[in-house]
């Protein structure tokens, strides 16, 4: 087993070619010979630029579940719902498939996502060497389902084009809504800022 | 096609765990796997060229119909209310409410419009056998858009929409729905044809040495 790193090389973020990083001229930054992108060993400031964006999820979803995320107005009646609400009110109506759904994508992988990228930070943080394969396949099941949150901002975003019927029925977005879409896009660029890499080099220093 | 020519042995790093891995030219369908971490180094044959070119080219005109044709039609005591693709966009902004309003244009209409377009602005020229400089910045967007293009998700979205308000109203699919879902099948084809490991290779060529 050889690293590209053990080697001097560095492997470029954008096309991947691995190539030599000039490891003595420190300062001077290096460029791709392929593609032109800057070259890094590993992803600068991976840990704190990953911390900063899952602090800042982890602050705005608590706006995003307490904050109404749309509002229904039928016959003048207006009500406000929640996403967890919303979830329980479909549930309460018999649409058990479409609840389920919408619990998944907008509740269940926003948390997963928060807590199983918080888990790798710590884990990279203390030098675990517990299961690194395993939590490279953590990381790459978040990436993976991370975009299918957008769902509740799509629904909200149909139903308020759909029902603009002024005095019968009107349905608006709620501020929910805004802190809900913040953590879905902050978790996503939490995990591209993530390198999966920082999991594996404390095996190798071992070695 | 400049992009299925034999691919000798090479070395390449892993993505996820920087071991370095010897890969050789796949079979179609065979994928190289890392030895260390499992991760998916390259997968093999499918990628051709005509077919990158062909579905983006489809899904470019899918793309204009989904924009010019209603979405969805709401029918509710005799009242109609036709939405199209980009009216949620419309509405929110209208509501004061830009920052969905942006993320849901980019997500389901502007990251899908420049994959799609980048896919053809880059099929074209490599089919002829040429290579330019701004290729490479096209490349490296194209492939960062792959995420953030989310039609499928939105897709879902609308079979969510129709199942909330069915119990309300009627909902009539229109021209443009049909479309957008056609759209999707071919642009995921579009991209799934469209291999980076080769592209790379190919601009690699007209470096001068
Ligand atoms: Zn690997």
């Amino acid at each position: 087993m050889t690293t590209a790193r053990s080697l001097g090389l560095a492997r470029c973020h954008d096309c991947g070619l691995a190539s030599r990083m000039p490891s003595a001229t420190k300062g001077t930054s290096s460029c791709c010979p392929r593609c032109g992108s800057a070259l890094h060993l590993r992803k600068p400031n991976s840990l704190s630029r990953s911390w900063a964006l899952v602090i800042a999820a982890y602050l705005l979803y608590i706006p995003a579940n307490l904050l109404p995320v749309s509002t229904i107005v039928y016959l003048g009646n207006g009500e406000p719902d929640t996403i967890m609400s919303g979830v329980i009110m479909l549930f309460q109506t018999g649409d058990a498939p479409i609840a389920l759904l919408l619990f998944f994508a907008s509740i269940a992988v926003p948390m997963l996502k928060l807590i199983i990228l918080t888990w790798l930070l710590i884990s990279v943080h203390f030098r675990s060497k517990w299961k690194p394969r395993d939590r490279t396949a953590m990381y790459r099941l978040i990436e993976l389902i991370g975009r299918w949150s957008m769902l509740d901002i799509f629904v909200i975003s149909l139903l308020v084009a759909l029902v603009q019927l002024q005095a019968l029925a009107t349905i608006h977005a709620g501020p929910g809504a805004i802190a809900f879409c913040s953590v879905v896009v902050l978790t996503m660029l939490a995990a591209e800022s993530f390198d999966p890499r920082l999991i594996w080099d404390v095996m190798e220093e071992e070695a | 096609m400049p992009l299925n020519r034999p691919r000798a042995t090479t070395v390449t790093a892993c993505h996820d765990c920087d071991q370095l891995n010897t890969t050789v030219q796949l079979a179609p369908r065979e994928k190289s796997i890392c030895s260390r971490c499992g991760n998916i180094l390259d997968r093999g044959g499918k990628e051709v060229l005509a077919r990158t070119l062909a579905y983006a080219l489809a899904s470019l005109v899918l793309l204009i119909v989904a924009n010019s044709f209603p979405f969805m039609e709401f029918k509710i005591a005799g009242r109609v209310q036709v939405a199209h693709l980009y009216t949620g966009v419309e509405q929110l902004y209208a509501e004061g409410y830009w920052e969905l309003a942006a993320m849901v244009l980019f997500t389901s209409i502007a990251a899908p419009l420049v994959m799609i377009s980048g896919l053809l602005a880059l099929t074209i020229p490599i089919s002829m056998g040429k290579r330019f400089d701004w290729m490479i910045r096209l490349g490296k967007i194209v492939t960062k858009l792959r995420v953030w293009s989310m039609m499928e998700v939105f897709l879902l979205g609308v079979i969510v929409s129709v199942m909330k308000l069915s119990a309300m109203a009627e909902i009539i699919f229109g021209p443009g729905l049909v479309a957008f879902a056609a759209l999707i099948l071919t642009s995921s084809a579009s991209i799934a044809a469209f291999n980076p490991v080769p592209f790379w290779e190919y601009m690699d060529k007209g470096r001068s040495p």
